[in-house]
């Protein structure tokens, strides 16, 4: 009972960490509950995705090719991954009217991801015990968060866009973006080389940086929020 | 734009458009008085922040009309975003599909001998699995799913009194009494034993499970070299056929497995053993440059593999290197190695005529040599004799055969 409890604890803190800083408009808890749960869900269809990569084409983890490596991690689970997670910000929520600000998107792109990541820590303590995990833990939970917070942000200027162009490219860019940092991400950690391994650290740190401008940034909202004058 | 202008079926739309930019440049009103107020008190950056806002909202009342004129705009966004992400796939699975024959290996794989249901064969990738922990894939969550699913169910049987499973019973003995020495943190070592035990006994699926559980454990490398090789075995014996004529058949989608868990074995460990059978197993997927090339770096780690010497000399008739192919198996014979390493050449030999057929006449030739050195003189002139009457085979090979004949002929040996 304890270990499903270790795996929730490192996202569910995140998570309590990034609402700590209501959004304006503030999101309902129920809003971001359902994010957190259906990120979890969006893990399984990644899996699917990732299965029929593997099966139907040339692209997996053990081919003897670099290319055809690198084209998996990058191409092939980045944007399976990453792909999963926006369905469920395209589903919950681009179309809400009260998604104004570009901390909601932030929030909900890390939330989503942290879900997904809880998913995954699960199957990882079932595999490798609690040392992956608390591993796992520092490194690989932030780094989901990192990588959805930029598609979070790109979905916000993609409803402030006016124009189906730019509505368009904001939401390719933000899948792009997460999808390129996903994929860097499993590059360095299927390398063999320890040295080389270490380089996701330094990843996480850089993404965690942009997170934390992004954080602080604070573009126009969509419209006014209620209030007095 | 004045409203009388507009067509009536257009005009509440038109009052929509209206409303929306009134209450934008109202907003905007708003954050502006809002943000003289900050100033009143001195609080630039809140000032400057509602100031911000304000000519946003300015901007984005001007904007409304071209954006209340196109509804559905978002919704349209994100088709176009599916679409793409749809393409992409589509790129991806039409630039990179998988080789033509694995497929098809695996496409055979699952009409013959095969009784798993469609659920556990679509599964199946045909690909060993990566085993170091950077990524749980379908194939070992549903794996473990089930596991966890039967553990449970094992556990009330076990109340009740049933049998653990034989893997089970491995790690309790290995635990219990530690017969094969203490067990390593990570428990892979006996998965090692369970999974050599099990392929010994024929229980070729349980062994690959258990070398498979032992992969998820397994840390160092050369853990993961034993067991990627102990799945290779495995997966090979799984699709070894001896037939009554003593000669083998194979299912080549487990070969193909075997040779991509050889692969692995290989990135964990350099071992002469795992590159000659790397070798085979390229021999019998027909992809022969590969099985050259491995087999060459299996005899230059160690040269005393004859068997790997003999599959060399396979793999070069098949490519019709004939004089290369015939001075390699008379380096074997040169080395006299025991009668089994002759038994298994001629074997080989044996089932590249059943399958290929005159398409190879020098597989004659070779195995009239083996049968020869090997004292099977039956054999020898056989095969030489069917190598003489076939056409096309060389004038100088066919001296060749002759002169081997001629040594076998005890007349001859006697003079």
């Amino acid at each position: 009972m304890l270990l499903p409890v270790i795996a929730l604890a490192p996202a569910i803190a995140l998570v309590w960490l990034l609402s700590a800083r209501k959004p304006d408009p503030p999101e309902s808890r129920m809003l971001i509950g359902s994010l957190f749960v259906l990120g979890g869900l969006s893990a399984l269809l990644a899996l699917t995705l990732n299965h029929m990569l593997e099966k139907y084409t040339a692209l997996w983890a053990g081919a003897p090719q670099a290319d055809l490596r690198i084209l998996f991690w990058l191409v092939g689970i980045g944007l399976n991954e990453e792909f999963a997670k926006m369905l469920v910000l395209l589903a919950v929520l681009y179309p809400r009217k009260s998604f104004v600000s570009a901390y909601q998107g932030l929030l909900a792109g890390a939330t989503v991801a942290l879900g997904f990541a809880t998913v995954e820590n699960l199957f990882y303590l079932e595999r490798f015990g609690t040392p992956t995990l608390l591993l796992r833990s520092i490194l690989t939970v932030p780094a989901h968060a990192c990588f959805t917070i930029p598609m979070g942000v790109c979905l916000f200027l993609s409803k402030r866009s006016p124009h189906l162009g730019g509505k368009y490219a904001w939401l390719v860019a933000g899948l792009t973006t997460s999808m390129v940092f996903h994929g860097v991400y499993n590059i360095w950690l299927s390398l063999d080389e320890d040295r080389l391994t270490r380089l996701a650290y330094l990843q996480v740190l850089l993404m965690a940086l942009l997170a934390w401008r992004l954080m602080r940034w604070n573009p126009a909202p969509i419209a006014a929020p209620e209030g007095p004058a | 734009m004045d409203v009388r202008e507009i067509p009536e079926s257009r005009k509440p739309a038109a009052d929509a458009e209206a409303r929306e930019r009134e209450r934008l440049r109202q907003s905007a009103r708003q954050h502006y008085l809002r943000g003289n107020r900050f100033f009143d008190l001195h609080r630039w950056d809140l000032a400057l922040a509602e100031w911000r806002r304000s000519t946003t909202l300015w901007r984005m009342a001007g904007l409304a009309r071209r954006a209340m004129a196109a509804p559905f705009v978002q919704i349209r966004a994100v088709l176009l975003l599916l679409l793409t992400v749809l393409l992409a796939y589509n790129l991806i699975f039409t630039l990179f599909p998988r080789d033509p024959f694995d497929a098809l290996a695996l496409a055979g794989a699952t009409s013959r001998e095969d009784h798993r249901n469609w659920w556990e064969r679509w599964l199946d990738t045909g690909r060993p699995q990566t085993g170091q922990g950077r990524r749980v894939d379908l194939r070992e969550w549903w794996w473990r799913f089930r596991l966890s699913l039967r553990e449970r169910g094992t556990d009330t049987a076990r109340r009740g009194g049933a049998r653990p499973s034989l893997d089970d019973r491995w790690e309790e003995m290995l635990r219990r009494y530690g017969r094969w020495g203490v067990p390593t943190a990570s428990g892979a070592d006996s998965f090692i034993i369970a999974g050599y035990g099990l392929s010994r006994v024929g229980e070729y699926e349980a062994s690959v499970a258990a070398f498979e559980k032992g992969l998820a454990r397994a840390r160092d490398d050369l853990q993961l070299a034993d067991l990627y090789q102990g799945l290779a075995n495995a997966h090979y014996y799984q699709g070894y056929r001896l037939q009554p004529d003593g000669l083998a058949r194979y299912d080549l989608a487990l070969v193909k497995k075997a040779a991509d868990a050889y692969e692995r074995s290989l990135r964990h460990q350099e071992r002469p053993l795992s590159y000659g059978n790397l070798g085979w197993m390229y021999f019998l997927l027909a992809d022969y440059r590969r099985a050259e090339v491995y087999s060459k770096r299996a005899l230059l780690l160690d040269e005393s593999l004859e068997y790997v010497r003999l599959n060399l000399a396979l793999v070069l008739l098949m490519q019709d290197r004939i004089g290369e192919s015939f001075e390699t198996y008379r380096q074997v014979v040169r080395r006299d190695p025991p009668p089994e390493v002759y038994l298994g050449g001629l074997n080989d030999l044996r089932e590249v005529i059943r399958d290929h057929g005159g398409r190879v006449p020098y597989a004659q030739l070779m195995r009239g040599l083996l049968a020869a050195k090997s004292g099977d003189h039956t054999q020898a002139r056989v095969a030489l004799t069917r190598l003489l009457a076939s056409p096309g085979v060389a004038e100088t090979w066919r001296a060749v055969a002759r002169r081997i004949l001629e040594t076998m002929d005890p007349a001859k040996l006697e003079r």
